[in-house]
């Protein structure tokens, strides 16, 4: 029973077909490219780490710590033009694989740099999605393997309830620790305590940090505690159905909002892995066919070459949101166009989670109806 | 990859990750947190409204060659690195575990100087030539009163100096 219920959950809760993976593939890739920007502030971004001396090098345990000091400048504009290059190449899906693994690696060991003189950024799951989709079908459509039959194997959706199981369990480890810390007592404000230091103490004082600042009611910081903690625990529970995957990631999206909103804190890489969960792929992966069947020229290599390049010179030297930047300068250290692109994924997370609770309680009445349903009668 | 393995990974996957996190409680404990780890940071802290709320925040003390004073923010020193690593870099590098007990000094290579002055010297040209460096800790409280804060008090915990090692 036990076993049945197990593999029911690992191959059958997230219905994902190749097409619908190859999509999301292209997703992601275009994510690294112009969200996480290789090379710029403030996420793949390695370059500031050239001119460091070795004493600043604290590595934590872990592999770093065999290492002694940072590398010299030209290892890390290898190693940003390494993830610009193999973000296009799975953009194309060329030897899709192979290209994952690299990806995964490279951007784990420029982070492994980064996080090598004290503060570590937890967005360890950006490059454990190719390393663990290097395993499924996301090459298999869409993709230049296809084209050169070089296609991997194609039923394999399983790194998806993977990814969701590493997900539901790190937001876990988010939510345990603070019940662990009293965040569950009434006479404790945790959530306005953290915002008074980043407000006062951090100079967060964007958006609407001050206004929350100033809001005098007990109920509602109580309210805000508790609601954090029942939706980080609660969502190790989501990983077993994909209709609560999704809710608890459009969720998530709005939790980051609202973080966004009062800390000024945004957490721009964890939206891809939300992405996932949330989004249409089959209708995407169908969309995105059916433009590559009306417009053959996408095929050709030479196009598929020139686009490639372009692309690489543009994430390379023109990040399109990097301009952005230069709109508005906030007191915070978060960058204007991490709000433009949280304030997208609000508006999309807002329409899917209301259309998800719209289905979730018309199908639910319906059962009911069925059930009390009695032709005899 | 067959259904079997397929199941073998997720039983792995499902012991791997609990043992990581104790591990990495474990760890975390004792210095700092390992990497990489599959956790999400917990900001356990509470904040009780009626107490006052200490800070820890540090300033670096520059004297340049004419015996002239300076005070430095932290961000003037490490300019260049992203301001989300500032602190940690403090709590970390300029606190604890770098500093000799005996000698209440870090101890830094030629090189390491070497950066300091250029960072000194690229956001204050007027600290030339860099002559002797220290942190200073201070614990700030600040008095939490009818939703406002306002601070109340400082006082020094502890001061080192930065220099060549020998």
């Amino acid at each position: 029973m036990i076993s049945e219920k197990f593999n029911k959950w690992i191959f059958d809760t997230y219905p994902f077909q190749p097409r619908d993976l190859a999509a999301y593939r292209i997703f992601y890739s275009l994510f690294i490219l112009f969200v996480l920007m290789p090379g710029r502030p403030s996420y793949l971004y390695y370059n500031f780490m050239a001119d460091l001396p070795s004493d600043l090098f604290f590595p934590p345990y872990g592999p770093m710590f065999l290492l002694s000091g940072f590398p010299p400048a030209w290892f890390y504009l290898l190693l940003e033009t390494g993830i610009v290059v193999t973000a296009v190449l799975l953009l194309v899906g060329y030897k899709t694989r192979w290209i994952s693994l690299l990806l995964g690696i490279l951007i784990l060991i420029g982070n492994g740099f980064s996080y090598s003189m004290g503060k570590i950024n937890h967005d360890i799951i950006v490059p454990l999605i190719p390393l663990f989709m290097a395993f499924s079908g996301w090459g298999a459509y869409l993709s230049a393997d296809k084209k050169l039959s070089d296609p991997p194997p194609v039923d394999s959706s399983w790194p998806v309830p993977a990814i969701a199981i590493f997900l539901g369990f790190m937001m876990f480890t988010a939510g345990f620790p603070k019940i662990l810390g009293g965040w569950l007592s009434l006479e404790s404000f945790a959530t306005y305590g953290h915002l008074i230091n980043q407000h006062f103490i951090n100079g967060r004082t964007d958006f609407l940090s001050a206004f929350f600042v100033g809001l005098d009611s007990p109920v509602f910081w109580v309210f805000l505690d508790y609601a954090t903690i029942l939706f980080e625990v609660g969502f190790l529970f989501a990983v077993f159905s994909f209709k609560w995957m999704r809710i608890f990631c459009c969720l998530a999206v709005i939790f980051h909002f609202s973080v966004m909103m009062m800390l000024n804190i945004s957490f721009t890489p964890n939206l891809i892995v939300y992405a996932l969960f949330i989004f249409d792929w089959r209708r995407a992966g169908v969309n995105i066919e059916l433009f590559i069947r009306k417009n053959a020229f996408i095929r050709e290599p030479r196009f598929v070459l020139s686009a490639g390049s372009l692309l690489i010179l543009t994430a390379l030297f023109f990040p399109p949101l990097y301009w952005l930047n230069s709109l508005m300068t906030l007191q915070s250290d978060m960058l204007f166009y991490e709000t433009v692109v949280l304030s997208i994924f609000l508006i999309l997370a807002l329409r899917i989670l209301f259309r998800t609770l719209t289905e979730m309680v018309l199908s639910s009445s319906l059962k009911l109806k069925v059930k009390s349903y009695n032709p005899h009668v | 990859m067959s259904r079997y393995y397929i199941r073998l990974i997720f039983i792995g996957i499902l012991i791997f990750l609990p043992l990581q996190y104790a591990l990495v409680g474990i760890i975390g404990a004792h210095r700092s947190e390992p990497w990489p780890a599959f956790v999400f940071p917990g900001f356990k802290n509470v904040f009780h409204a009626e107490e006052s709320v200490t800070i820890s925040s540090a300033t670096f003390v520059a004297l340049d060659s004419a015996g002239n004073q300076f005070e430095l923010e932290p961000a003037d020193i490490l300019k260049g690195i992203p301001v989300s690593h500032h602190g940690a870099i403090m709590r970390y590098q300029f606190k604890r575990y770098t500093i000799d007990r005996d000698s209440n000094t870090k101890f830094v290579s030629d090189e390491g100087w070497e950066w300091f002055q250029n960072q000194i010297h690229k956001n204050n040209p007027q600290i030339t030539p860099l002559k002797e460096l220290y942190v200073e800790w201070y614990d700030r409280v600040f008095i939490f009163d009818e939703m406002e804060i306002s601070p109340d008090d400082s006082r020094l915990t502890h001061r080192f100096e930065i220099k060549v090692a020998p």
